[in-house]
């Protein structure tokens, strides 16, 4: 298994929940201050941090991977499954497209509203946490399949968690032109194809091209993915 | 009560379809243990096309 698949799905996962983290803290910062906002969130990632601290090492320890397989592969399909269904009724207009900006303007006028700066730090660490906690169980279900590459899916997710809410800081306005249901397309592919790979393991299946059958699955799961898309596309009235 | 539901829409994000299908893919590797390797592999994956496919036809959540 190549470190760059289990970096890059963090990276792109922590990514796009990152930019829906940061129209949340944008919101407190605008409103509240910059001080109330950042707190909030640096007190997420370190409850964030903790996690994954305590249980990724734990489990990258473990020396039968077989039956981690076999518990952590079932939740990625699971998370996979929910991540593409999303983007699927999305891309088919079943569900209205994730709008930062509609997001963005509903927290100002809450946080308006609240004037307490308790609401504030709340609101950003709460952003901050619950966007990060998949992140979190995707990097630590990650070590426990493939141990060594753990460093590899933490700066996956770090890095793009910086790059995130540093450009939301710089910029002072929500990401409206981010591409995000198109990410979560491609991070729900991995993530069903990583499942995929490592349930068949766990449960010893024989994988006709070895750990390369992921690139199999991608294809296949990207095909359904469009496929579906297609099927569930509602119908243009005149 | 209200944990489980929360830990169940964390994981399965509401859907039903999901771990049912799941579960039949993983009961199916399991309890098939004759089929060619192959086969049974094919077999595992073209359930899980099929969860998902499942799960996008039920009602948007």
């Amino acid at each position: 298994m190549n470190g760059w698949v289990l970096g890059g799905t963090t990276f792109l996962a922590s990514a796009v929940e990152m930019v829906e983290a940061a129209t949340i803290v944008l919101a407190v910062g605008i409103t509240q201050g910059w001080r109330t906002a950042l707190t909030g969130a640096a007190w997420a990632f370190v409850a964030l941090a903790i996690i994954i601290v305590a249980f990724g090492p734990v489990l990258a320890r473990q020396g039968a991977i077989t039956w981690l397989e076999l518990i952590v592969g079932p939740f990625m399909i699971l998370f996979g499954i929910t991540w593409l269904r999303k983007a699927i009724w999305r891309a088919a207009g079943r569900k209205a497209m994730h709008d930062e900006q509609a997001i963005f303007d509903k927290e100002v006028a809450m946080l308006q509203a609240a004037r307490d700066k308790r609401v504030g730090f709340a609101t950003s660490f709460q952003g901050v946490f619950v966007e990060g906690l998949e992140v979190a169980v995707i990097v630590v279900t990650f070590a426990a399949t493939r141990p060594a590459l753990l460093g590899w899916s933490i700066w996956g997710a770090v890095a793009a968690a910086l790059i995130v809410i540093a450009a939301a800081i710089a910029l002072r306005a929500p990401f409206a032109r981010v591409p995000e249901n198109a990410i979560k397309t491609v991070v729900g592919v991995m993530l069903l194809s990583l499942g995929t790979l490592w349930t068949g393991e766990g449960l010893g299946l024989r994988w006709w091209a070895g750990d390369a059958t992921l690139f199999w699955f991608v294809a296949i799961y990207a095909a359904a993915a469009a496929l579906l898309t297609l099927v569930e596309r509602k119908p243009v009235t005149a | 009560m209200k944990v489980l539901r929360e830990i169940y829409d964390f994981v399965a994000g509401g859907s039903l379809a999901a771990p049912v299908g799941l579960a039949v893919a993983i009961l199916t590797a399991i309890f098939v243990p004759h089929l060619d390797p192959t086969v049974r592999a094919a077999t595992f994956v073209a359930i899980v096309v099929l969860t998902l496919a499942a799960a996008t036809r039920e009602k948007v959540a």
